[in-house]
């Protein structure tokens, strides 16, 4: 499962614009907006960007394109079975958020001033990692339900969707409904979560139980198309 | 021996639909180790289907399968199968090294990265990514993904379909050079002809022929041998073994033969002063029509 998860990431590594998208986005808008008397809270907002974004692309943007060119069918003849294929994407989907991560909190610390006691560095960064495990997931499910281009602009799609309505670009209240459903969304509930760290305070249970919630549906799903995915044809 | 030695590849009374197509319909067959067998037929006829099958990728309705003894996926799961698919693309993103090496610690790491590229003439191309082969390259790579686990059995569908002749020639080549057991469905007939040990006819699901090539080449059509006598008796001719039938024109002489070795061996033995010999056609082409067009759908 280790060389497959290494595989997996070299091959991640070498897609330029994969690295522009998930380094540079969060980093650029994070040295646009994040100074002053924002700086912390928009580095965990473009630490969640950059975590869902990660997670999502990283494991699901090439399922798609793997399971159409019939890698996953050559895969799949292997010695490697579903379980591992599985554990080593969404192993993947986790570790690929760390370039991203790791950029926003160079920018924050380096452009802008952020400073925390190690402690909560610790764990933010855990928080973050964990958190992206849904976005994974729903990255996997897609890749592995449409096809081709259509997953690659479904993912870009959800992602952007779910980082508006979790706050992360554009700030304050949303209109009607959406603000109570907000707190529904794995990104607004992750963000929130980290605020609570940045706070020195332990994250509220209402929202990590909406993160696992996502994350136990999402793997559900994502093992049930898997399933029907070896069979078919 | 055979007691102890299961057979590389059995099916029994396999039956296998996909919607309303009936894909497979109770084939039985068996391949011994050893053997480089090829699984021939038109589009449809049912060849993926019983490769994948073999593979442990789609199940079957009825009947039993098994691979080296065991179920096939078990065989797939221990790395005991190399596989080729027809349809197995290579990721564009990693490089034909990383690929091979990723094979190579699939299967355990039982050979060398460096080992499997030589032996399948990658060594220089092993920086190269995968979008940046050639058809024939590419199905190098593949070849190479499958022979990583040093296999006792090897699936290749449609193997050659992207390589010019010549690469066909090389492949098939390295391929018998591995002395591996090896089935590989093709639609290419002289490919099933001049490499396999035996063809397996698939039509619409069903075996329709089973045995040598030339075996399968003898069942219909047979074999056309032309010369040059002295003086032709077409009598005498139509008498000698295998022959079918008789056409004289002057002093050049067509047989149709089921035999040409037999009715090659009389025409000098017993005949004599035959000059200008030529045996040909009946290839595998003209000899599965009859055989292939009977349900044709």
């Amino acid at each position: 499962m280790f060389s497959f998860v290494r595989f997996e990431i070299a091959r991640a590594l070498r897609n330029v614009k994969y690295l522009l998208f998930l380094v540079m986005t969060p980093v650029g808008l994070y040295l646009a907006y994040g100074r002053g008397a924002d700086a912390s809270p928009a580095m965990v907002a473009m630490a969640v960007y950059a975590a869902a974004g990660g997670g999502l692309i990283g494991s699901g943007g090439g399922v798609a394109e793997d399971r159409m060119r019939g890698w996953l069918r050559q895969l799949k003849v292997t010695p490697l079975g579903n379980a591992q294929w599985l554990a080593g994407k969404i192993v993947q989907g986790v570790l690929m958020i760390v370039p991203g991560v790791a950029g926003v909190t160079v920018a924050a610390v380096t452009a802008g001033g952020v400073h925390l006691p190690a402690g909560r560095w610790a764990a933010l960064i855990a928080l973050v990692l964990v958190g992206s495990l849904p976005f994974a997931l729903l990255g996997l499910l897609l890749g592995l339900t449409l096809k081709g281009k259509t997953a690659q602009a479904g993912i870009v799609v959800l992602f952007f969707g779910l980082a508006a309505v979790g706050g992360l670009i554009g700030s304050g209240t949303l209109p009607g409904m959406l603000e109570s459903l907000r707190h529904y969304i794995p990104t607004y509930t992750l963000a929130q979560a980290g605020f609570s760290v940045l706070g020195g305070q332990v994250p509220g249970a209402g929202g990590l139980a909406v993160l696992a919630g996502w994350t136990v549906v999402a793997a559900i799903a994502v093992l049930v198309r898997w399933r029907r995915e070896s069979h078919a044809r | 021996m055979e007691n102890t030695t299961p057979a590389a590849v059995s099916f029994q009374g396999v039956s296998k639909r996909y919607g309303r197509v009936q894909a497979l319909d109770e084939i039985t067959f068996g391949i011994a180790r050893g053997e480089c067998v090829a699984l021939l037929g038109p589009n449809g006829a049912g060849k993926s289907t019983a490769v994948d099958l073999m593979l442990g990728l789609s199940r079957a309705d009825r009947g039993r399968i098994a691979v080296l003894g065991t179920a096939p996926e078990k065989a797939v799961a221990a790395g005991r199968v190399g596989a080729m698919l027809q349809s197995g693309g290579l990721p564009a993103d990693a490089t034909v090294g990383d690929i091979v090496s990723l094979a190579v610690q699939l299967y355990g790491g039982r050979r060398r990265t460096a080992e499997v590229l030589e032996l399948t003439g990658l060594t220089e191309l092993a920086r190269r990514k995968g979008d940046a082969l050639s058809g024939g390259q590419a199905q190098r790579v593949r070849f190479a993904v499958a022979m990583a686990g040093e296999p006792e059995l090897l699936f290749l569908d449609e193997p050659t379909v992207a390589m010019d002749p010549l690469a066909r020639r090389e492949f098939w080549a390295a391929v018998r050079a591995t002395g591996i057991t090896t089935v590989f469905a093709t639609h290419y007939l002289d490919e099933a002809d001049a490499f396999a040990d035996r063809v397996i006819v698939l039509a619409n699901g069903s075996v329709v022929a089973d045995g040598s090539p030339s075996t399968i080449k003898s069942m219909t059509g047979g074999r056309t041998v032309r010369c040059v006598l002295a003086t032709p008796d077409p009598t005498v001719l139509l008498a000698l073994p295998g022959v079918r039938d008789v056409s004289v024109h002057g002093r050049d002489v067509t047989l149709r033969t089921d035999d040409a070795d037999a009715t090659v061996a009389a025409l000098y033995g017993s005949i004599g002063g035959v000059r200008e010999l030529q045996v040909s056609g009946a290839d595998l082409e003209e000899a599965l029509i009859p055989l292939t067009s009977g349900k044709a759908a």
